[in-house]
């Protein structure tokens, strides 16, 4: 793709992960992605001259089913200059939303120092919950309620959303992001982009479906699942995501089923 | 304006002047409602009433790209409700328009011949304080988090601060950490003495990578990548193929391969990675706000430079036009600053940063430094002001700005620039040769003269990154 304009062109914006797609071993297997799943991407940055700078972290995200209920954990650590900063979180919402959309979702971030120790007055924890048009995401000290009508999802769902999409019979979805788990991004959209077929490792090719998600507050991302769903690889301007590690979830801590107390009570505290 | 193009070294003086009484009549003239917040203050820091000191800068954002100073094309609402609830700047110029020196300028008050920081890359000169090593031993907190580039991106360790970690990646991948780390310290730090805090994010610099044909992102005819933005793309704008005479090196940079497609695309990223960094600002200053310190807080907002934005034909920066020139520079604190008011009579520069904290903070600034504080404009006072800024880059080229003129040159090139800025506020027209213009054109160059020979140079400081060479010239693509 490099060497051929065209190429670079036609697999835009892919080509940012070249060096990672030469290497790249494709899952095999079955996948059923409305079921449990555990995947592990690379994170990866891009600048300069070379299209990738390098692998800067790992998110992990386990998917939960419990009937109507679905609970998606997040396991995310990137690497910083002095130490490295760890995301975990758990949403939780309905099993057949079309964006994976959590009505209540808790996450920490936290600062670690190059030894591994946390650094001082940096560990913050949010909740929110869904309330109407309301979302209330509250920390120990503070409170804040986002309007946000209509429907909304937050970034790592659309990880696990786009997994259950049907390929070219997407209809478009418009939706308010939650970016991040607490910025408000509205009009945006995550539509089918194209069919397309892209040479991995040992000149093997990998048929995918490509998705764009376009909107305000964000540079386009592109999502490329394979044909069984399974995301493989996401762009989103000089930020990239390459599948490491996918599996069926241990599943060990199923959630209870959505809407029930117990679920309510633990989320959402 | 007083004494029109009057010599920069005078108002230098007058500023260490201005600067010494403002150190004495800290917080004097402090608005109603400050009784109201005694309790609060007292609650937050016993014993000692000076204010924080936030300073937020991003990189590559240019004055007019946020929603409150005048573009269409992009959403900022938490930029807008700063420049509403404060004083914004809107003749506000870039000590330099590259990265290190620019933040070598905002850093210490100085230029940045006098800071070393001559080019990026290089750390500051050991005869210059940084914000943090003039702040810390006057008894305030002193926090880093963000984009450094002196010489680092990134440092683990920062004179004078505490560095909350940060880097490694670019956009999102960093200023999302930077806003959480920031926005967890304001709520959980120690409430016994007052902060200065720097906030330093990366957007929307990532444009950059887009303007650099070799990180492939723009591929030639790439065209419009995204359908679905057909027809939601900003315009372009109105000097877009304007390329008045230039000198040799300016002439070299400019982007003759993209279609309009890709320019306006060029333009809509760039909207959006604004976006992402105002996101990033909201998240700070909700917490300022929740926290009960935004009106015990004085915001300072600026950047280091902007970007090309199609303008002449340009992405990036590295010179004097003014999409790459001017910055934003927004102060706010409730109750302490005026809100609602823009100011555009006076010229301000990065280097005002150190003495509006100073002055703000009590603490005397620098020796020497060429910069004012913007305290007693920002609460509405009218004081005797400098006549024009001056900026360096590359360190060669250099520019003076006055009220109504833009006077630029780089040394051994014939070609100099001088533009009317209220007749031609696109700079589209160089009139450097405009016979009528000639006394206006020598009174610009004696004053860069004056100004440079009045500067406490010192030698460069030794870069980390090798030397920026100019990309080979291009054909405008018929």
């Amino acid at each position: 793709m490099e060497a051929d304009p065209n190429a670079a062109v036609a697999s835009y914006p892919l080509v940012s992960l070249l060096p990672v797609l030469r290497t790249f071993e494709p899952p095999a297997g079955a996948f059923n992605p409305a079921g449990p799943w555990r995947q592990t991407w690379g994170v990866y940055t891009f600048a300069g001259r070379t299209a990738v700078t390098g692998r800067v972290g790992r998110l992990t995200l386990q998917r939960q089913v419990n009937g109507a209920a679905a609970r998606l954990e997040v396991t995310y650590s990137k690497e910083l200059t002095g130490g490295r900063e760890e995301v975990t979180g758990t949403l939780e919402g309905p099993a057949d939303a079309p964006l994976a959309t959590p009505d209540r979702w808790t996450f920490r971030i936290r600062l670690l120092d190059a030894q591994g120790n946390p650094v001082p007055h940096t560990d913050i924890t949010r909740k929110a919950v869904r309330d109407g048009g309301q979302i209330t995401i509250s920390d120990p000290s503070e409170t804040r309620r986002l309007a946000v009508p209509g429907p909304y999802t937050v970034n790592w769902c659309l990880f696990d959303a786009v997994q259950r999409l049907p390929g070219e019979d997407t209809k478009p979805l418009a939706f308010t992001l939650i970016d991040h788990a607490d910025q408000v991004k509205p009009e945006t959209t995550l539509a089918f982009r194209k069919a397309m077929d892209v040479q991995v490792a040992g000149g093997k090719t990998v048929r995918t479906r490509a998705y764009e998600q376009l909107g305000r507050g964000n540079v386009p991302w592109v999502y490329w699942t394979d044909e069984a769903g399974r995301l493989l690889w996401v762009v989103a301007g000089l930020e990239g995501y390459a599948l490491e590690a996918a599996g069926e979830s241990a599943a060990k801590h199923a959630p209870a089923p959505y809407g029930s107390s117990q679920n309510r009570d633990k989320a959402g505290g | 304006m007083s004494r029109p193009d009057a010599p920069f070294r005078l108002t230098r003086r007058r500023a260490l002047q201005a600067g010494a009484a403002g150190a004495g009549a800290l917080l004097a003239g402090c608005a109603p409602g400050a009784t109201a917040r005694e309790a609060r203050q007292a609650d937050a820091s016993p014993g000692d009433d000076r204010p924080n000191i936030l300073l937020i800068i991003s990189d590559q954002l240019g004055l007019d790209a946020i929603g409150a100073h005048g573009c269409p094309d992009v959403a900022t609402p938490h930029l807008d409700r700063l420049i509403r609830g404060g004083t914004t700047f809107m003749e506000s110029h870039s000590a330099s328009p590259v990265c290190s020196p620019a933040r070598s300028s905002i850093m210490t008050g100085f230029m940045p011949v006098e800071t070393g920081v001559v080019s990026n890359g290089r750390p500051i000169h050991e005869k210059r304080k940084n914000l943090g090593q003039h702040f810390r031993p006057h008894g305030y907190e002193t926090v880093y988090c963000g984009k450094w580039h002196l010489p680092g991106g990134y440092q683990a360790a920062i004179d004078g601060f505490d560095v909350l970690p940060a880097g490694k990646g670019q956009g999102d991948l960093n200023d999302t950490a930077v806003s959480n780390a920031c926005a967890a310290w304001i709520k959980q730090r120690p409430k016994e003495k007052p902060f200065l805090m720097v906030a330093s994010f990366m957007q929307p610099h990532d444009i950059c990578y887009w303007g650099n044909a070799r990180a492939n992102r723009m591929p030639p005819d790439l065209g419009l990548p995204f359908e679905a933005l057909r027809g939601r793309l900003p315009a372009l704008p109105p000097n877009h193929t304007s390329r008045p005479p230039e000198p040799k090196i300016l002439a070299s940079h400019f982007v003759g391969d993209y279609s309009e497609d890709m320019w306006r695309y060029y333009l809509w990223l760039y909207a959006r990675m604004i976006e992402m960094l105002d996101a990033d600002v909201g998240r700070v200053l909700d917490t300022l706000e929740a926290a009960g310190q935004a009106d015990r807080t004085v915001v300072i907002l600026t950047s280091d430079h902007g970007d090309g934005r199609g303008r002449h034909l340009h992405v990036s920066k590295w010179y004097p036009y003014d999409e790459a020139m001017k910055v934003p520079m927004i102060l706010a604190c409730p109750g302490r600053i005026k809100a609602g008011q823009a100011d555009r009579a006076h010229l301000v520069t990065g280097l005002d940063v150190m003495a509006t904290a100073c002055d703000y903070a009590g603490i005397k600034p620098p020796a020497g430094s060429g910069g004012r504080s913007l305290r007693p404009l920002a609460e509405g006072r009218d004081v005797p002001w400098r006549d024009f800024v001056v900026s360096e880059w590359q360190g060669a080229g250099r520019m003076v700005r006055t009220a109504r003129y833009k006077y630029a040159r780089y040394p051994g090139d014939p070609v100099e620039m001088l533009f009317d800025m209220q007749e031609d506020p696109w700079e589209t027209k160089n009139l450097y040769q405009e016979a009528a213009l000639a006394d206006v054109l020598a009174r610009h160059r004696t004053m860069m003269d004056d100004y440079l020979a009045g500067l406490d140079v010192v030698d460069p400081t030794a870069s980390n990154e090798r030397p920026a060479r100019p990309a080979a010239p291009k054909k405008k693509r018929t």
